[in-house]
């Protein structure tokens, strides 16, 4: 493992950035990214010595990476954040420690960027710094949502949220899920868009996230990924959920391998 | 595959719902935790030929509904708390002129400039009448994004009906949750609206759209004639009577997403053995007091829970009086009550219960 990927399976680079429209799944998939890096990659003597998450939205006011803080410490994940009450404000605040912290090559930075091109610009408020270094830009895809179906809609937003960021898209995430509803068909309904939408881009699709539930049944109908065969499979386990579906928001959860990658 | 069902936001399924029930013009200004809601609409509304419109303040976009739908075309707004309080005038305005409008309220902490978090804390001044004036308004209250979404259409038929503003309210959870949602495939009603202002014909008189009476006596007549419509608006009445079948000691009160919460807390209550059911008004006015009546008897004791220091606790006294006891159990400031607070609050009451 080189110190510029975060991890040799998932083959992401240090700075990873997740981008895409609200419910694409990007808080989720940076929560469980970044406990996946702290797990698999801090040594105390090893390259990368501490992993971060940073919460970039401001956009969205509730159901926040930030709501994680004491589960991702407890994990060994630091999040960069607005601290105090304004963690619990609506301001597009941005925090001052990020543009250091892009530049240190001890440290992995997962950022969970706010949906649409608006919550981009908050990237686009280091690409200085971040196209300095080497990091990855992902677009994640769920293509269950609104304006994420077909092709044009998909491939207009990303220009749009690449535009806002001031950086180019690196990899797809195929993420297309219903919440507790998610079918394996909607997993590979989805994948079959995000692969498009790559190649349009020019990348790859870098991951496809389901939940842990499916595995059997993607692993069963495995075929129909097609010759080019599977990207890398990460499985998530849901941390923003309401108290209705789980009792209290945010403190239950998490085992260490809550997010787990599968070699395909 | 799937294409009839999305993933959306509460505040995104309201929007398209509302699209979807022929609302084309939308007016109203940004706030957490609703502003997807006009985030939504400005990107929908204009391919479709419809109006979006950011109005400089919430007061102007009142104003801009009673323009709008006094000309007969379906329109909303939507705000929350603070935003929603600043249209109370026009809002009246919209009563006594008697316009259909649809206002939409995500309940954020208060009072004040509060929070953003979630809230229940207005349920008093939407349901008493909000604006000046003896005036009434129905206000509807879902509990799930799809139930938004099934509101939504109802809300707008409602409006045109009675020729009355319609609101729907919903605590900050409901507007920024997402859950799977599916659209009616119907047709919207079209109502015929010979009072509204669309030019007019050599035919008949002139439209307009007034509140202002300077007579007392005709005022008079006019508010006597609102009061028999809003008599007649008492048939709207819905709730939902949850788990009630087998005469449980214990009803749970809530509603919109305080109802999700007091579910969860049911169904393991019931795991636990205890008798536990649920009353959810889905109208917070008209209250739906003939679906609470017939539970009154058989209920030992009512226990209401709200994102509040206890609303909708006075309508379930003023009906149940003396005849059971109505414990209370609410946070406020955007703080939300957990599961393990209404069991124990529950565990309390049936204990209370079976030393009396």
């Amino acid at each position: 493992m080189t110190s510029s990927a975060l991890d040799s399976t998932l083959r992401l680079r240090r700075v990873t950035a997740l981008i895409g429209p609200y419910g694409s799944g990007k808080t989720e998939l940076s929560i469980g990214l970044a406990q996946y890096a702290a797990h698999t990659l801090v040594h105390p003597d090893g390259p990368i010595r501490r992993v971060m998450l940073g919460d970039l939205d401001v956009l969205k006011p509730y159901f926040r990476s930030r709501e994680a803080g004491a589960r991702l410490l407890a994990d060994g994940v630091g999040i960069l954040a607005p601290g105090g009450a304004l963690a619990s404000s609506d301001l597009p605040i941005i925090s001052a420690e990020l543009r250091g912290t892009v530049g240190r090559t001890d440290t992995a930075l997962v950022l969970d960027v706010g949906g649409d091109p608006v919550g981009a610009r908050a990237l686009g408020s280091v690409s200085d710094v971040l196209s300095r270094v080497e990091h990855d830009l992902l677009l994640v895809l769920n293509r269950h949502r609104p304006f994420m179906d077909p092709l044009d809609k998909v491939l207009a937003t990303a220009a749009l949220i690449s535009g806002a960021a001031q950086l180019r898209i690196t990899g797809v995430v195929s993420n297309t899920h219903m919440m507790d509803e998610t079918t394996v068909d909607d997993v590979w309904w989805g994948l079959e868009l995000s692969r498009q939408v790559a190649a349009h881009l020019g990348v790859d699709v870098r991951l496809l996230a389901l939940p842990d539930r499916l595995l059997p049944q993607l692993r069963e109908t495995a075929e129909r990924a097609g010759p080019q065969g599977l990207p890398p499979v990460v499985t998530i386990h849901r941390h923003m959920m309401p108290a209705f579906l789980g009792g209290v928001v945010f403190e239950q959860t998490a085992a260490p391998d809550a997010f787990r990658s599968l070699s395909a | 595959m799937a294409g009839q069902r999305l993933l959306m936001k509460g505040t995104e399924a309201i929007a398209e719902a509302a699209i979807r029930a022929g609302c084309h013009h939308f007016f109203g200004y940004p706030i957490t935790p609703q502003t997807e809601i006009p985030e939504y609409m400005s990107v929908r509304l204009p391919p479709l030929g419809g109006t979006y419109l950011q109005a400089e303040s919430e007061v102007a976009a009142i104003n801009m509904l009673y323009g709008a739908g006094g000309a007969g075309v379906r329109v909303m707004t939507s705000s929350s708390s603070p935003g929603v309080a600043l249209m109370s005038e026009g809002f009246s305005y919209l009563v006594g002129a008697e316009v259909p409008a649809v206002i939409v309220n995500i309940m954020r902490g208060g009072p004040g400039l509060g929070n953003i978090a979630p809230a229940q804390g207005d349920y008093l001044e939407m349901t008493r009448g909000f604006g000046h004036g003896d005036m009434h308004a129905i206000v509807l209250a879902p509990s799930t994004v799809q139930e938004a979404v099934d509101v939504m259409g109802l809300a707008f038929d409602l409006a045109d009906e009675y020729r009355n503003p319609v609101v729907v309210i919903g605590d900050g959870l409901l507007g920024q949750m997402m859950e799977p949602v599916s659209f009616p495939d119907t047709e919207p009603k079209v109502f015929d609206k010979p009072w509204a202002t669309t030019g007019k014909a050599k035919s008949r008189p002139r439209n307009i759209t007034n509140s202002l009476y300077l007579d007392a006596d005709q005022l008079e007549a006019h508010v006597r004639d609102l009061d028999v419509k809003f008599q007649r608006m008492d048939v709207e009445q819905r709730a939902e009577c949850w788990m009630t079948d087998d005469h449980p000691e214990i009803v749970i009160v809530a509603y919109g997403t305080m109802a999700r919460i007091a579910k969860t807390a049911i169904r393991q209550l019931r795991a636990k053995g205890l008798s536990v059911g649920l009353y959810r008004p889905i109208t917070a006015w008209p209250f739906p007091s003939r679906a609470l009546e017939p539970l009154v008897e058989p209920t030992r004791a009512f226990l209401t829970v709200e994102m509040s220091l206890g609303q909708l606790v006075q309508d379930i006294r003023a009906q149940v009086g003396r005849r059971r006891p109505v414990s209370f159990y609410g946070r406020a400031g955007g703080v939300v009550p957990t599961v393990e607070e209404i069991i124990s609050q529950v565990e309390l009451l049936h204990a209370s219960l079976a030393a009396a």
